[in-house]
């Protein structure tokens, strides 16, 4: 029975995923397979395959399996597109649920990247030495080497596909050992700059079989492959290639041969380019009419910034991404919309902790601290220069976009990660219009380690509690704030006194228990889907995704959606 | 910078929270144009706090990984100057060898490699050749001219000069490699004293009395 439920929950929360996934890998076997078939069974690749051997048939199979991926790994990072997927109308939950994951699914196409572009320079080393070795002295034109005994150094270095492999090879192991998850959480800036190799990875993938080495032959109708094998003497270690050519043998003039033409831009050609399409669109949506109206610093290092932008709109856990022009003119970050414009109001805040590089910098800015020892240049004259201080692209939908589409949300946030859920009960308090009867409860847990970051949004929690009970739904909102570190005794007085609303929803020292609070939710609302949203740490989110894919209780369905930072 | 000393002190002043209109922001920026505070020619082009040492020490087991690979296709019996390739499964296993202990990390938490305690006294005992990142500069160019006379290992060579030229931009910044020491496993084994009271054991405030009724009766 335990089996059971678990597998209910994992069919829930994952099936889709990982049913794209083993889609995926059986679409990876079937594209190399039929490739490595081809080229082992089609006649116009006999002779070459006679020099080379099988490792030919390999070298071929991965570098059509590259091709599929370098052009599935663009299209997860198309933001505009994936947006308006998620917020089509056709698009069904279980479906926004998937595009929840497509940066992992980018990352599984450049593993596989990395690993069969492993396979295919094993494979062309082979190749180079074999063309070195059983040279064909009767066809001199299938040939890759200029002699026998040439050195395979000289063979690759001497051709562009050689050149241009090395380079590929070089420029993919750069981008590989800074994706590294060490690197990455403790050097973002440095995979971020090298990631956009890209593009010189994507140029030379193109030019990379221009005039190629392989050669296939053309006039298959006047030579039947291996027709006068009798009176060739070529020693070589495999046995002959098989072909399926059953026509009658024909041998009326010496084969002739042709380059294998360049075949990675039909694959990576119309991905790349809805790629390019989608970075142009962004890149002519920034919008540079910016104003930042208001800084405040808040404790614990979190800046809350309001900002003006023409025309922007932005719905409840969207993001934006930031750019700092003054810091940098190539780093751009993504913070989620904390509080969206109304129709009372054009202005949005975000909310940014500065914990990195980026975000320590823009706080001395922003606030003119004593450390910071870049001014802007005294040439900044008029106040629409002072201005443009930050650079807004976006907004972009996030796995929190389907809050409110349950009628139980159970909104899990960890420090920082609460700014999605803000943006939300900040919907849910300044929007006159908004029908209430669909939603029948929302659950906000909200852990932090110190007990001043509650002040962050402490105001809007109390203001939204007094709304709902004027509206007489005092019970819609349930509110759980978690304390993970001691609290000066003092400290906590203070707090209490200046928020008595919250005294008995705050929990001082403890986590929740998952199992405990999902099942008591989960005995309140039998036979409901509950949306579980869980916006925090990579730890928490995964707990939570655990608990919500084996918890199966009272026929409550958990449905987990879950942003990690 | 006069202007951000009482821009400071007015924060002090006030506490936590506090607003920074937008108003304040420019009165410093034009106190910085009446030239009251040290102007710095802005640049667009600015990396974080990078270490790189971190990024030089993966690149190199990433160059150690595609030499070994290198080395074993080129002992494979088909390639000439074997012995070549030889030196690539050589150099790449002792690469990977120096490689493997991570150096303490300048600032945040330094994620170890599993069973790396085991090497790092070893790498440690070398001294200035592994604490120094100007000599695994050298080194890695010295090791990797020879990865060049044959196909096998061109690739591995050229990894592992990219690698050089990294471990040359760190040791620029000055950064060193140091062993992690071993501060939190000391604390992990702390053994816990057991209760003094057996159970059942009265509630705190039954123990009080009890504790005073004694004293009052001695």
């Amino acid at each position: 029975m335990n089996m059971w439920r678990w597998l209910r929950g994992f069919l829930r929360n994952c099936g889709l995923r990982y049913s794209v996934v083993v889609l995926w890998i059986v679409l990876n076997a079937v594209v190399f397979t039929s490739t490595y078939r081809h080229w082992k069974y089609a006649p116009k690749y006999y002779y070459v395959h006679q020099i080379l051997g099988p490792t030919l048939c390999i070298s071929r199979g991965t570098a059509a399996v590259l091709n599929l991926n370098c052009g599935l790994v663009l299209l997860p990072m198309c933001r505009v597109l994936v947006s308006l997927m998620r917020f089509s109308r056709i698009s069904r939950r279980s479906f926004r649920m998937l595009l929840d994951h497509c940066k992992g699914f980018h990352m599984l196409c450049g593993l596989t990247i990395v690993l069969a572009s492993v396979i295919h320079f094993i494979g062309h080393l082979f190749n180079a030495a074999n063309f070195s070795i059983h040279f064909n002295p009767y066809y001199v034109d299938v040939n890759g080497a200029s002699y026998k005994g040439q050195d395979p150094l000289y063979i690759v270095a001497g051709s562009v596909p050689g050149i241009t492999g090395l380079v590929l090879m070089l420029v993919l192991c750069t981008m590989a050992t800074t994706s590294l998850y060490v690197v990455r959480t403790n050097n973002y800036d440095l995979f971020w700059y090298t990631h956009r190799f890209y593009l010189v990875f994507y140029f030379f993938l193109m030019v990379h079989a221009v005039r190629g080495v392989l050669k296939e032959q053309i006039n298959l109708s006047r030579h039947s492959p291996g027709c006068d094998k009798e009176n060739l003497n070529l020693s070589i270690p495999w046995p002959e290639p098989e072909h399926w050519d059953t026509q009658e043998t024909v041998c009326e003039e010496p084969p002739v041969f042709g380059t294998v033409g360049c075949s990675s831009w039909m694959w990576v050609g119309l991905p790349l380019l809805v790629y390019l399409v989608d970075l142009t669109y962004r890149r002519c949506k920034q919008g540079h009419c910016t104003r930042i109206l208001n800084v405040t610093e808040h404790p614990g290092d979190v800046l809350e910034i309001r900002v003006w932008k023409k025309g922007f709109k932005a719905k409840p856990g969207q993001f934006i991404l930031v750019q700092c022009p003054a810091i940098s003119s190539f780093e751009w970050h993504p913070f989620t919309v904390s509080m969206c414009p109304t129709s009372q109001c054009e202005s949005f805040t975000i909310h940014i902790h500065a914990v990195g590089d980026w975000s320590g910098r823009l706080q001395q800015y922003l606030t003119g601290s004593e450390g910071w020892k870049y001014v802007l240049p005294p040439l900044a004259s008029s106040k629409e220069d002072l201005d443009k201080r930050l650079v807004i692209e976006g907004p972009y939908g996030s796995p929190s976009g389907d809050i409110l589409k349950y009628r139980v949300n159970v909104l899990i946030a960890g420090g920082i990660g609460v700014t999605p859920f803000t943006a939300f009960l900040h919907h849910l308090y300044s929007n006159e219009k908004l029908h209430l009867q669909n939603i029948e409860r929302i659950y906000f847990i909200w852990m932090c380690k110190d007990l001043r970051s509650f002040k962050w949004f402490t105001q809007l929690l109390c203001r939204l509690y007094q709304k709902l009970w004027s509206l007489n739904r005092p019970d819609l909102l349930c509110i759980r704030l978690h304390v993970t570190a001691p609290v000066p005794g003092s400290q906590l007085k203070m707090f209490v006194k200046q928020y008595p609303l919250l005294e008995k929803r705050l929990y001082i020292g403890r986590r929740p228990d998952w199992p405990l609070t999902l099942m008591e939710i989960c005995s309140s609302h039998k036979g409901t889907d509950i949306g579980v949203f869980c916006c925090g740490p990579k730890g928490l989110a995964t707990n939570v995704e655990e608990e919500c894919s084996r918890i199966w209780h009272k026929n409550a369905n958990l449905f987990c959606h879950h942003e990690s930072f | 910078m006069s202007h951000m000393t009482s821009l400071r002190h007015f924060k002090t002043r006030l506490g936590f929270p506090f607003r920074i209109s937008h108003r304040d922001v420019k009165a410093s920026v034009e106190e910085g144009r009446r030239g009251k505070a040290k102007t710095t020619t802005l640049s667009g082009f600015k990396m974080g706090q990078i270490e790189w040492a971190m990024w030089a020490n993966e690149q190199a087991m990433a160059s150690a990984g595609v030499l070994l690979l290198g080395g074993i296709v080129g002992v494979s019996g088909i390639f000439k100057n074997w012995g070549i390739a030889v030196y690539g499964i050589v150099i790449a296993v002792l690469i990977i060898v120096f490689e493997y202990p991570r150096s303490q990390r300048r600032k945040g938490n330094t994620i170890e490699r599993k069973f790396q305690h085991i090497l790092t006294p070893a790498v440690a005992a070398l001294g200035p050749v592994s604490r120094n990142y100007y000599v695994r500069f050298a080194l890695y160019l010295l090791f990797c001219i020879p990865c060049y006379f044959i196909l096998p290992t061109v690739l591995g060579g050229m990894c592992l000069l990219v690698t050089s030229i990294i471990y040359f931009v760190a040791a620029i910044k000055g950064e060193q490699w140091i062993p992690i020491k071993k501060t939190e496993e000391s604390r992990r084994l702390q053994t816990l004293e057991p209760p003094s009271r057996p159970p059942p054991r009265t509630p705190v405030h039954a123990r009080r009395d009890e504790a005073r009724a004694a004293e009052q009766r001695i």
